[in-house]
């Protein structure tokens, strides 16, 4: 099939669940993705006040959807918002893309507006190609993602959990101390015996065990990528005892750290 | 110590006009409509009434925020509860007086219950590091946090917008403006991030216009790279020898467009002034 075959079109009735189904593919690997219901996309897109049915475009491939672009206003001036940009990656991504954004540039000066905004993911290299050949240009991002920590007990025991295939440790008990913790417990003690886990709060002192002393600053940026084992324990913010049991502690600490990206499609004023 | 005299308590349908009346005396300038609240609130398939709260004084409501919880994804394999879409205002007046940090704290006990481990909130860097120097709180490091910020310019508006300001400033200033009167040139522009457009000095007067040039423009420029006001001089220059700037016609109107360069260096400083 030639480049011809790609074509966008406005969206129509009965889109939604292809138009769902390429949001969960696309933006489906990131951290902090939100898995949609039909319910949530029919939201998000459909009733968005700034967006609204006409505010999506959809990129086909013959009679398949292999793409979408939903616009809006911004809440400020007369520009408009990519909220979000998806495509099948199985398919000509570049090209998909270039046509989405062309209609899009197309669609906002009808609407008359002046400029059009837009926030892709940065590890998408097509994207970003076709940005630089349409003329978008990059500006400073002045957005932060901030992670607050609700229950850190409860966020170490998942991410344990979720990656036992990676535990490597063998049988062994954990203490993890935490200094300056906005939450009653103060104590994390994992331990590991049969293959299974057990979790709670508490120190036990007849038991021999590995432990953690951090702060809770540093312990959430271990987590979630702002601080490297090496740099806390050099900076004395990290530490395991006994000193002989450093490889464990330090394996317990690398599994609980969180290193894939992270994106946020733009939902609304707020952001 | 300041006697405190709100409360802050679950919203209720009730409040409905109330807290709006209160978002857009916050925001004024942004577009935060009835129908966006309602979407973003009543209208979402996770809003739970019981975490909206709402600062009362005196029948008014002062401060507002919400939360929703979802089931977020920390990493690829990964799926926890978490709150995303959190919103917290407080009334101009009433600032400065603890009413967010109760709010947060209200919102966070109410999180933990219904089993929310991480709240994330996207943030605007200047409120990041407002915050952070109180070390409350940290981001996620650049390299993870991978979004970047394209835009594009349709039409000349913004161009326009501070053309308008110049003229204003060389109809009080008659000094630069017969400066500008021996000056008559048209320059053609192509910019990365903007439409082409002429750019046209005549009579003591500067205008542009989108659109090819009428007639022969006596420069011409294209920039493959991001040239704005604030383009360093150091970094233009580089461009220029890189081959991301080209100019047609420079040799020949030098003197012209270094004249106009040194006018456009004291409208700097009259808008300075201005804004002082």
């Amino acid at each position: 099939m030639s480049s011809s075959d790609y074509y966008v079109r406005a969206y129509v009735e009965g889109d939604e669940t292809s138009l769902l189904s390429l949001f969960d593919q696309y933006y489906g690997h990131y951290a902090s993705f939100v898995p949609r219901t039909l319910q949530d996309w029919i939201w998000f897109c459909k009733l968005h006040p700034f967006i609204g049915p006409e505010g999506i475009l959809v990129a086909c491939k013959g009679k398949e959807i292999v793409g979408y672009a939903a616009i809006g206003m911004m809440s400020q001036g007369n520009g408009y918002q990519i909220y979000e940009l998806c495509y099948n990656p199985s398919y000509d991504g570049k090209l998909i893309v270039s046509n989405l954004l062309k209609r899009v540039d197309q669609s906002v000066s009808e609407k008359g507006g002046s400029y059009v905004n837009f926030d892709p993911p940065s590890d998408d290299i097509s994207v970003k190609k076709v940005c630089d050949e349409l003329g978008f240009i990059q500006y400073p991002r002045e957005e932060v993602l901030v992670p607050v920590i609700l229950d850190i007990a409860k966020l170490v025991e998942h991410i344990i959990k979720g990656k036992s295939a990676e535990w490597k440790i063998g049988n062994e008990t954990f203490f993890i101390r935490i200094k300056d913790m906005p939450h009653p417990h103060n104590i994390i003690s994992i331990k590991r015996s049969d293959d299974k886990f057990s979790f709670s709060n508490r120190l036990v002192s007849d038991e021999s065990g590995v432990v953690v002393d951090t702060d809770f600053p540093t312990l959430s940026k271990l987590i979630f990528g702002g601080e490297s084992i090496l740099i806390a324990m050099l900076k004395s913010k990290l530490a395991v005892k006994p000193l002989w049991k450093i490889r464990k502690g330090v394996r317990l600490i690398s599994l609980l750290c969180l290193r894939d990206p992270w994106y946020i499609p733009r939902r609304g004023i707020s952001q | 110590m300041e006697k405190k005299n709100y409360k802050i308590r679950t919203y209720t349908d009730d409040d409905w006009e109330k807290t709006l009346k209160m978002i857009l005396s916050h925001t004024p300038d942004l577009n935060f409509t009835m129908e966006y609240w309602d979407w973003r609130n009543r209208l979402s398939p996770h809003f739970d009434p019981s975490l909206v709260f709402v600062a009362e004084e005196n029948g008014n409501v002062i401060a507002c925020g919400h939360a929703q919880v979802w089931d977020l994804k920390i990493s690829r394999l990964l799926t926890i509860k978490g709150a995303l879409d959190t919103e917290l205002l407080v009334h101009r007046e009433y600032r400065r007086r603890g009413i967010a940090t109760e709010i947060r704290s209200t919102i966070k006990k109410n999180l933990r219950e219904r089993g929310a481990i991480i709240l994330i909130a996207p943030t605007e860097a200047e409120i990041y590091n407002r915050a952070r120097s109180k070390r409350v709180t940290f981001a996620v490091p650049m390299h993870l946090y991978c979004k970047t910020a394209y835009t594009k310019n349709l039409d000349c508006t913004t161009l326009k917008k501070k053309l308008s300001i110049i003229n204003k400033i060389l109809n009080e200033h008659s000094e630069i403006r017969n400066e500008l009167m021996k000056l008559n040139f048209t320059i053609f522009l192509r910019l990365k991030g903007y439409p082409p457009f002429v750019l046209e000095a005549s009579q003591g007067e500067v205008s542009i216009r989108e659109g090819e040039p009428i007639n022969r423009p006596n420069m011409v420029v294209t920039a493959s790279k991001e040239l704005s006001s604030s383009t360093k001089t150091l970094s233009m220059i580089r461009m220029f020898f890189t081959g991301d700037v080209r100019v047609r016609g420079l040799l020949k109107n030098s003197i012209s467009l270094l004249k106009f360069y040194r006018i456009l260096k004291k409208f700097s400083s009259y808008t300075v002034q201005k804004e002082d």
